[in-house]
């Protein structure tokens, strides 16, 4: 969906029309619980925070303020919600954890070709920091400046996270 | 052969990603739309209450703690009061039979006679262990009170050791002591460190 689209659903919601709303959901709602899903691991939880995440845009849809990137502007508010849940719910989801499990499995890859994989399968060699970024890169379209403003890190570590992401599908045949 | 990462990542996306369209329509019927508090709300029930476990512990810890302190305070109490009624009666009274031992320090004086409580048991791993002397630089904090053949005053240390720093301790000045402490003098002093049956005292030796 292009900004200009983006605006105009917008507009139209705040007008009252929920099919405006159901554009979005059609265009983003794999992207957003992509997004919600690298936080809250569990289901249910990316489940819960996704579909809140769209009530509350519909809320909120007057105070937009279009050309910042509405991508990025939606990828901070649902992570956002999604650290809040977290925080909320007093549960810690150990990502350095997964990462140093991710790290042990990187030892024997370091030179492998894996050519007849799934995209799943490859996708788990990512550390889920890595996956984060792929997440923003590919499912949003951002730039890695955008991606480092959602994070909130900074953009050498964006880009540095998204060429190991992409070296290691690239052993698995992903271009 | 090489495999379309864009398109077959966003398939893949596509096809984890349950439809949310009918909850979040749901939602948006919701009574409490307009409401301030924006953040999601937790299935109840679902998950363990970790907050009560946690008060809990943190109650149970904190009654292990003190009951024993307590139970040691009282009975320690009674002894006192049992022992030598006349350090009761009124200021003045510990002249009576003033020990000149350190030993005698802590078993003449009831608990309602001793300064306010400072952080003593804080000071155990960073003061010298008990006949060691330690030079310090401590400001006084109240204008002492008559204890057992001397006075005990309230003293805050003043030093760079951040450990340090900022304890308030107890420190005893015995009757034969040429300096008078007044509240907010600092000084510096040489303390000898006495542990008594439940409680440390500072004794300044110089």
């Amino acid at each position: 969906m292009e900004e200009r689209q983006f605006s105009a659903c917008i507009e139209r919601m705040c007008s009252g029309d929920r099919e405006a709303l159901h554009d979005i959901y059609e265009a983003y709602v794999s992207y957003i619980y992509a997004v919600v899903s690298r936080v809250l691991p569990k289901r249910e939880d990316a489940e819960d925070v996704t579909s809140e995440f769209f009530i509350r845009l519909w809320k909120i849809s007057g105070t937009y303020r279009g050309g910042g990137g509405h991508r990025a502007w939606m990828a901070a508010i649902a992570r956002n919600m999604a650290i809040d849940f977290l925080r909320k719910t007093k549960r810690e989801v150990l990502t350095e954890d997964f990462a140093d499990q991710a790290m042990a499995s990187d030892a024997g890859l370091e030179q492998e070709v894996i050519a007849d994989v799934s995209l799943s399968q490859a996708l788990d060699l990512l550390k889920p920091k890595e996956r984060e970024v792929v997440d923003l890169k590919i499912m949003g379209d951002l730039t890695f400046r955008e991606i480092a403003a959602v994070l909130k890190i900074p953009i050498g570590t964006v880009t540095w996270r998204y060429q190991n992401a992409i070296r290691k599908l690239r052993r698995c045949g992903y271009e | 052969m090489s495999k379309d990462l864009k398109t077959q990542y966003r398939m893949l996306a596509d096809s984890r990603t349950p439809d949310l369209w009918a909850r979040i329509e749901k939602g948006l019927d919701r009574p409490d739309l307009g409401r301030a508090d924006d953040t999601v709300p937790v299935r109840k029930n679902r998950r363990f209450q970790y907050d009560t476990l946690a008060a809990a512990a943190a109650a149970c810890l904190c009654a292990a703690i003190a009951l024993p302190v307590l139970i040691r305070g009282s009975a320690g109490g009674s002894m006192d009061r049992a022992g030598a009624p006349m350090a009761l009666s009124e200021e003045g009274a510990y002249s009576d039979a003033p020990p000149s031992d350190a030993s005698a320090l802590s078993g003449s004086a009831s608990p309602a006679d001793e300064p306010d409580v400072y952080e003593e048991s804080a000071l155990e791993d960073i003061m010298p262990a008990s006949g060691e002397d330690l030079s310090v630089t401590v400001e006084i904090l109240d204008g002492g009170r008559p204890y057992a053949g001397g006075i005990i005053y309230a003293a805050r240390m003043l030093s760079d050791d951040e450990a340090l720093d900022g304890r308030k301790i107890k420190i005893f000045a015995d009757d034969g002591s040429r300096t008078a402490y007044e509240a907010a003098g600092i000084y510096e002093l040489t303390l000898h460190r006495e542990e008594q049956a439940e409680d440390i005292l500072y004794r300044i030796i110089e």
